[in-house]
């Protein structure tokens, strides 16, 4: 019993997986982008390019960015393609214009041959066609410009390693970086960080510190010296300022002066204190709005484009780690860093983590408040089907092939034919609504102020508001039940012990109570453990039409917003549900009846 | 059959994706008053609609007192010793009750953008100052006392009101907050919040975007600074038509006392503008509440069953007439609409026509009791043509569609007469809108001529007509793209379907979901859609119009549209700070539009829906959300929303 026991547990694993495999592929196959949803009113109303990064972020955050399941970005060598985003990057309109035409003149020339690749691979709209119609190439050099971005956003940290190797380059046209220094742009979000997380920690000094110096490399002829009176004063007052709370620390900030910034500086580089570092950088990040220059105008002057390559090549040095991960974390990451891997890590250790849409809710939380809702409503409904469904097989057995069971068959089948959300809308219809009668609240399980009720009341509210809803849910499932207790009870009854009870001369009833009902249940026993993923599961429509929120409208919800977290975990909870109650059944089966067992023949030795 | 026919749609219109830009052309949206958040795809979410009891609760009993006895005034007045806009006596108890379709993400201001939320936040928060709902054109100051603006400089200097109080607040764990004023460093925190690239308010943030900045690095038009207390100053860089109403209705103003905290009251980051600020404020722990400065303060959420709010007694303007506000989740459509009929809720919206005016028999409406409205929505319907197609290019063609659609007829069919004709896409009856230009006439006539003179023949008999493009034979096919759980939609396509065959052109109905339908528009892979866009007083139409617009990946201009006279008259009227001048752009730009049809222009549907008649002085406006919940007050209170009998 226990080895079989075992052994199935063991068979829900690779059941399980296969679970997340193809719901992952099923949501992948799913048409339409599931931020494009998210992005609400503004994702098509939305203006230029900062709807474009607000979907970038979310969409890094989420990690679908990722490759799917296999990630080879960090062996690609993307060389060529940035190479070519930057060249048009750099470029403006009519120069790509320009460009457009030669390529169009000689298209196989194998440096235009490189760079039609890379512009057929942007998925331009009609691209072919544009290229070849010469009135068409001014608008087409626009919207090379724009896919180009896009394409830089797409790519994302894996194209700048080749970006830098350019920027080191002596021999590149100054004209070139600029490109380059777009295409960065584009790829890296918040380059730097000037002040530490909180708490602080250790291993953001080499970011801060750094990218504080390098700004300090720059800045320091511009900055006015201290005398040492105020050197001395300072001092003081910075020694005062670490005593303070965090709240009392950020209203001090406001105040600090913007001619004593060379002495935050010096304080955050020469200091060996955190707390200290982490001060000092605060107020620096008050005092200095824009501290490094991350982006060049088209016609920036040489100088300008020089400080900023120097300001990438020095994030690059910081972020080195990022960038260049040693081979053994490349190649794990090739299987590691997949969204489907985030997403059989989130499962797998229970941290289903926030929802995507905009509350950011805990998933867990979600599901937790929407199974209190769900499982009391179930659980009524399951108790209602039983209470009848039973009684009438039974009946209907007892009298076989007479009116009353023909009547209960019929009536039966009928309730089975009215699918929940008819019977729902017509309840409403007939109870509530008025028209007819009002007898019923339309609405949700609890009156708008039941929570100022006593317990009784309470109670009898959420009775009055759960009447409809549950028997809705339990129409449908009626039929069902009743057929089967009456094979059941058909089944005992032509047993030959039967025959002995009733030929020993007990009432029939006792015969039908005492000996059949007892021996007929156990089938039906065994039915209990589909309760679990119906409890679980809640009920869409009937959900919606009383205005209950359950877990069959999260469930329906989470497929309507393509909230893709919340409906993972859905799917597997209710998953491992089902197997456990499909292992739940086998075990009562071996409990209610003992002539059955999964032990080895040893064991029924 | 019509029961299952009702419920089904009941159900698609439940569906959030629709929830702030369904296309589905019936259920009129509650956005901010004046709400400069320029378009929005397509139209609707429900009304803000109300529950109640179910029984009209006798009005006379004994905790109320009657506001005109001299006990009542005096009881009234002690709360807050002021008249309401309406000029009346503040109830001493009074409840509205409203309904809400469905949950908003997010309360905080800054980050939603859905309707539901904003109508919440409309008693809560308070922006600079908001546009007169009488007329669009006036400006009342809220929050800001007074402002100058200086055109050399372009700056605007802003006197912050001075004893405006927040709302009182708690954190999570229990410890109320320090009651706090109102001060510039609340203003500037908010500015600070809204042009942080990683938070979540780009639609507000690019209003102050500016692509063609010449520092990178600071790409906005503006720049701001707090001058003392009560005094902040906006500059901008450039001269922008809408300065004016981005500067000071753009968007509300957030305490920062609360929004800079975390969950025990210690600062998040020295620095608003860093990520690591704005991951902590995307996921704030008051994005589930609310903390402004306005007439109302909110009281609890209950996610998926009601918002209340209760009036603010320390509020430094008019006071709200109703003592609390109860907005009840209703998802049902079919309910909510039964709620309202019953006297349950004291304002609704009825998005299908058909129910509204199978409502007007109802014996509460028969008997007075409730009151049904319908009003003009701002926005409109459109088909819109993908330009880069070459069945779409000549203008013929396009005017042969608007001559083959029978607008009016689809009007009568599928709207019951509850629409408005419209020529272009600005908003009928402000001083943008053209009114000189004639809605194109149905006339079968007048398309087939103008299509033969375009040389769309039939050459190969199969009724279809064609024509010779670039030496390939274009047949006069296409497919109209429409949102797929529409049925309204999907009865206006058929009609133009039908009428278009006559004329020679084959349309092909492609009923879409909606966020497969963004992008297909995004990547302008579609031929036609029928669609919908709000529309607010004064339009910026360079998103939509602008050639620039045309060849990136993912615009507003989803139809390619360039016409370099328009594009002249933007970029004029963009600069143009005269309001004569501009309202001679906005008409040239409005004529050559509607000279070049790139959108058939079909209509603006009316807002319909109803309230209890105990609701009085209940006007409706032009603009969003075209009532004003400040000026009603009601004849008989009701003290509870007890549905137990």
């Amino acid at each position: 019993m226990l080895s079989y026991i075992v052994r199935r547990l063991f068979l829900i694993l690779p059941t399980l997986f296969g679970v997340t495999v193809v719901s992952f592929c099923i949501m992948q196959l799913a048409p339409g982008d599931p931020l494009l949803m998210q992005l609400g009113a503004t994702g098509l109303a939305g203006q230029g390019t900062q709807t474009r990064e607000a979907y970038l972020l979310q969409k890094r955050d989420l990690k679908l960015d990722r490759p799917l399941i296999l990630n080879l970005r960090y062996s690609l060598d993307h060389f060529q393609a940035v190479r070519q985003a930057a060249h048009f990057l750099m470029a403006d309109e009519s120069e790509i214009a320009r460009q457009l035409n030669l390529l169009a003149k000689s298209p196989n020339d194998p440096e235009n041959r490189a760079a039609l690749r890379f512009l057929r691979g942007l998925g331009i709209p009609r691209f072919r066609q544009r290229l070849a119609d010469a009135r068409e190439r001014p608008r087409l050099a626009k919207a090379v410009a724009a896919y180009a971005r896009v394409y830089c956003e797409d790519v994302g940290v894996h194209g700048v390693p080749p970006l830098i190797d350019l920027l080191r380059r002596r021999d590149i046209d100054p004209h070139e970086k600029i490109g380059v220094i777009h295409a960065l742009n584009a790829m890296v979000v918040q380059p730097f960080v000037y002040t530490y997380s909180y708490p602080p920690k250790d291993a953001d000094t080499a970011k801060v510190v750094g990218a504080w110096r390098q700004w300090w490399r720059r800045a320091e002829p511009l900055t006015r010296r201290l005398s040492d009176e105020r050197r001395a004063e300072l001092t003081a007052h910075f020694r005062g300022m670490l005593e303070l709370d965090r709240a009392a620390l950020f209203e001090e900030l406001d105040y600090i002066d913007p001619a004593d910034t060379r002495f935050y500086i010096e304080t955050l580089l020469s200091s060996t204190s955190l707390h200290e570092r982490a001060v000092a950088a605060m107020a620096l990040r008050r005092l200095v709005r824009n501290p490094l220059r991350l982006d060049v105008p088209p016609d920036a002057p040489r100088e300008l484009i020089e400080e900023v390559a120097d300001n990438w090549l020095v994030h690059y040095d910081l972020n080195r780690t990022l960038y260049e991960p040693p081979l053994w974390q490349r190649c794990l990451y090739c299987f590691t860093d997949t969204q489907y891997a985030h997403m059989v890590w989130r499962l797998v250790t229970f941290q289903f983590g926030r929802s995507a849409t905009k509350t950011r809710e805990f998933v867990a939380t979600k599901i937790w408040n929407a199974v209190l809702v769900s499982a009391p409503l179930m659980l009524m409904a399951e108790v209602v089907i039983y209470l009848i469904a039973i009684p009438a097989g039974i009946a209907a057995a007892v009298y076989r092939n007479t009116w009353i069971d023909r009547w209960i068959t019929f009536k039966l089948f009928l309730l089975y034919s009215i699918p929940p959300f008819v019977a729902g809308m017509l309840l409403l219809l007939f109870f509530c609504y008025g028209d007819y009668l009002k007898w019923f609240p339309m609405l949700g399980l609890h009156s708008p102020n039941a929570d100022s009720y006593a317990w009784g009341r309470y109670l009898l509210d959420y009775l009055w508001h759960a009447f409809l809803p549950v028997v809705c849910l339990s129409l449908f499932s009626l039929a069902g039940l009743a057929m089967y207790s009456r094979t059941a009870m058909l089944d005992v009854v032509s047993q030959d012990y039967i025959r002995t009870a009733r030929a020993k001369g007990l009432s029939e009833s006792k015969v039908i109570l005492k000996h059949a009902l007892r021996n007929a249940l156990i089938p039906i026993l065994t039915l209990f453990s589909s309760f679990l993923p119906a409890l679980l599961g809640g009920s869409v429509l009937v959900e919606y039409i009383f205005g209950i929120h359950g877990m069959g409208r999260l469930s329906w919800e989470s497929i309507e917003q393509k909230d893709y977290p919340t409906l993972m975990a859905l799917i597997y909870i209710d998953a491992i549900v089902v197997l456990l109650s499909i292992l739940l059944t086998d075990i009562l089966y071996t409990v209610v009846d003992p002539r059955i067992s999964f032990g080895t023949q040893d064991g029924q030795a | 059959m019509s029961l299952i026919y009702t419920m089904c749609r009941t159900l698609t219109n439940a569906s959030r994706a629709q929830r702030a830009l369904q296309p589905v052309p019936r259920t009129s949206c509650s956005r901010r008053v004046g709400d400069a958040r320029t378009l929005t795809i397509g139209l609707f979410a429900v009304l803000a609609v109300v529950v109640g009891c179910s029984k009209p609760q006798n009005t006379s009993g004994t905790a109320v007192a009657n506001p005109s006895t001299p006990e009542g005034s005096a009881r009234s007045r002690s709360v807050t010793g002021k008249l309401t806009r309406s000029n009346r006596e503040p109830a001493p108890q009074d409840l509205l009750l409203l309904a809400y379709p469905e949950d908003p993400d997010t309360l905080n201001p800054l980050t939603a953008s859905d309707t539901v939320s904003e109508a919440f936040q409309s008693r809560v928060y308070e922006t600079l100052a908001e546009p007169q709902f009488s007329d669009p054109d006036v400006l009342e100051p809220v929050l800001a006392e007074s402002w100058e603006f200086n055109p050399n400089t372009l700056e605007y200097t802003i006197h912050i009101r001075k004893g405006v109080m927040w709302h009182p607040m708690k954190l999570p764990n229990g410890k109320p907050l320090p009651a706090r004023e109102l001060t510039a460093r609340d203003v500037a925190f908010s500015f600070d919040c809204v042009l942080n690239p990683n938070i979540e308010a780009a639609h507000i943030r690019s209003y102050f975007e500016d692509p063609q900045s010449e520092d990178p690095n600071n790409p906005y038009k503006i720049e701001y600074r707090m001058k003392d207390k009560y005094t902040f100053v906006v500059r901008w860089k450039k001269p922008y038509f809408l300065a004016r109403d981005f500067t000071l209705f753009g968007f509300p103003i957030i305490p920062r006392h609360v929004f800079s905290v975390d969950e025990n009251g210690d600062p998040i980051s020295a620095d608003f503008s860093s990520k690591e600020f704005a991951d902590a404020f995307n996921n704030h722990w008051a994005n589930k509440m609310m903390c402004g400065t306005g007439p109302m303060v909110f009281v609890e959420w209950r996610t998926q069953q009601s918002l209340s709010l209760r009036r603010f007694g320390n509020y430094w303007g008019s006071p709200y007439y109703f003592s609390d506000v109860l907005y009840q989740c209703i998802t049902n459509t079919n309910t909510m609409t039964q709620k309202l009929l019953q006297n349950e809720l004291d304002f609704a919206g009825i998005p299908d026509k058909d129910q509204f005016l199978q409502a007007k028999s109802h014996p509460n409406v028969q008997a007075k009791k409730v009151k049904l409205v319908d009003y003009s929505y701002p926005g409109y319907r459109y088909i819109g043509y993908n330009l880069d197609r070459e069945v779409f290019r000549d203008r013929e063609f396009r005017w042969a569609m608007a001559y083959a659609i029978p607008v009016d007829a689809i009007i009568e069919r599928t709207f019951r007469g509850l629409a408005e004709r419209t020529t272009g896409p600005f908003l009928p009856g402000s001083s943008s809108y053209d009114s000189s230009l004639e809605p194109i006439p149905y006339d079968l006539q007048k398309a087939q001529s103008l299509l033969e003179s375009a040389g769309w023949q039939d050459t190969d008999n199969d009724g279809i007509r064609d024509k010779s493009i670039d030496n390939r034979r274009i047949a006069a096919r296409f497919e109209l793209m429409i949102y797929a759980d529409s049925p309204t939609y999907r009865q206006v396509a058929e009609i133009v379907k039908e009428e278009c065959r006559k004329v020679g052109i084959d349309v092909v109905i492609a009923p879409t979901k909606w966020n497969l339908m963004l992008q297909k528009l995004r990547k302008r892979d579609y031929d036609a859609a029928m669609l919908g866009w709000a529309l607010s007083w004064k339009q910026d139409p360079y998103q939509v119009w602008h050639s620039s617009q045309a060849d990136l990946p993912d615009s507003s201009n989803h139809v390619a549209y360039r016409n370099p006279e328009v594009d002249a008259a933007i970029e004029k009227l963009r600069v143009t700070m005269d309001e004569d001048e501009q309202k001679e752009l906005y008409h040239r730009i409005h004529r050559l539009i509607y000279e070049d049809q790139p959108y058939t222009f079909l209509f603006s549907d009316r807002a319909t829906g109803g309230y209890d008649a105990r609701i009085r002085n209940v006007n409706f406006y032009k603009i969003r959300p075209c009532y004003d919940g400040r000026e009603w007050y009601s004849d008989r209170a009701r003290l509870t929303g007890r549905e137990m009998p």
